[in-house]
């Protein structure tokens, strides 16, 4: 990574930079609200998180410890303020499970068709990704897209790094029994 | 490493979280066993499958809005500390609130006060049966609120933080600079008229000094 370490940029900000702060939104932009929009599955949620998210981040500047990375600590603050809006508004943890899918052979007309299945089918892994549980959710993105070590996951969770990689075992065989029957 | 094991380390498998002979183990496994094969090429179409997930992107008015709100927030951390209490602030609050009070008091005496006050009050039948008491009760309350509130403006807008408590410290220090200079030109008034006139100071100074404090300090935050 060219210039300075997210690290750096944080003891920037604890020391009052504005610019840093610009360039770790920047740097985490698109990855925080895409880690929202499919964990949360909603994306007006996603987005008052994604706001709610990096002004915590910047009001709780001074008890970050460079210990750490960032980016823990930036999924740490996400997953804590959604479990916070689950508590006081209801939102559910959890979606229904949708019906399974088979996997037949693709449709070869073209034009609307093809977009309303594209339309379909986008629709149907998201619902299955949000049928998980939260925890199992949470587990499954951090590692697929994020790159998020086992370890750091559990640190966000603040479980065992064992217990990040049999929670993220059963998530991957739910989501195969729904998507892959 | 049995099936068990093999299909225990799949996901770390995927998301290349295992160490290399781990890695390799699973690798030896799955190319001689096609159970365990098929088990994680099903993962692996899953794992593929999963990258076709739309997010879209953020409101492009979130980044104006988020960048705008920690700038200001920045600059307002920058200018005062928002624990600090400023006690030189409070100090020098209460001795220029303590300075017009006294020097309204020598151009305008308690005893003229009440008595403008009385008199023109007392033409209106809803204050005509008021007792003295509670007209000197109203002077003080003039005595203390003009002050702080005029010197609570100003400073608030110096100090602009904790309205509530540089109000309330700046008001009690205002007291105790005046009330001793009460008690000494009202010596000749009945004990009842100065204690009365004195709480008033109380009430007033209070009332003042916390919304003068607190109207400063808002109007500063509105300024920026």
């Amino acid at each position: 990574m060219s210039g300075p370490s997210d690290q750096q940029l944080m003891l920037a900000v604890k020391a009052g930079d504005p610019t840093a702060f610009e360039q770790l939104y920047r740097r985490y932009r698109d990855r925080l609200y895409a880690f929202l929009v499919r964990y949360t599955g909603d994306a007006a949620i996603a987005q008052d998180l994604f706001q709610e998210t990096f002004l915590r981040v910047f009001r709780d500047r001074a008890r970050y410890e460079p210990r750490a990375a960032f980016s823990t600590w930036l999924f740490t603050i996400a997953r804590n303020l959604f479990l916070d809006s689950v508590k006081k508004t209801r939102i559910p943890r959890t979606f229904p499970v949708p019906e399974a899918v088979s996997r037949a052979a693709p449709d070869p007309s073209p034009g609307p068709l093809e977009s309303l299945e594209q339309r379909e089918a986008d629709a149907v892994l998201r619902r299955a990704v949000a049928s998980l549980a939260e925890e199992e959710r949470a587990i499954l993105l951090l590692s697929r897209f994020e790159g998020l070590r086992y370890a750091q996951i559990g640190e966000i969770l603040g479980i065992s790094e064992g217990a990040v990689k049999v929670r993220a075992h059963r998530a991957l065989q739910i989501l195969r029994h729904t998507l892959l029957p | 490493m049995d099936c068990h094991d093999a299909q225990s380390q799949m996901t770390a498998y995927l998301s290349g979280d295992l160490l290399a002979e781990d890695y390799r183990a699973v690798e030896a496994h799955v190319s001689s066993c096609s159970s365990c094969r098929v088990e994680l090429d099903s993962f692996h179409q899953l794992w593929e499958a999963l990258a076709a997930f739309p997010v879209g992107s953020p409101d492009p008015n979130l980044d104006r809005r988020i960048l705008a709100q920690v700038s200001a927030e920045l600059l307002d951390a920058r200018t005062v500390p928002a624990a600090a209490i400023r006690w030189w602030g409070i100090a020098v609050a209460a001795l220029a609130a303590a300075a017009l009070s006294i020097g309204n008091s020598v151009l305008l005496p308690y005893e003229v006060a009440f008595q403008w006050c009385s008199r023109t009050l007392r033409a209106y039948a809803l204050f005509a049966d008021v007792s003295d008491t509670s007209f000197f009760f109203v002077v003080g309350t003039f005595y203390g609120l003009v002050p702080l509130l005029v010197v609570g403006l100003l400073s608030g807008w110096l100090l602009r933080t904790r309205p509530l408590i540089h109000g309330t410290a700046a008001s009690l220090a205002f007291a105790v600079f005046v009330l001793p200079y009460v008690i000494i030109v009202c010596s000749a008034l009945p004990a009842v008229f100065t204690l009365s006139l004195m709480v008033g100071i109380v009430v007033g100074a209070l009332s003042g000094g916390v919304g003068g404090f607190w109207a400063g300090t808002h109007r500063w935050r509105l300024a920026h």
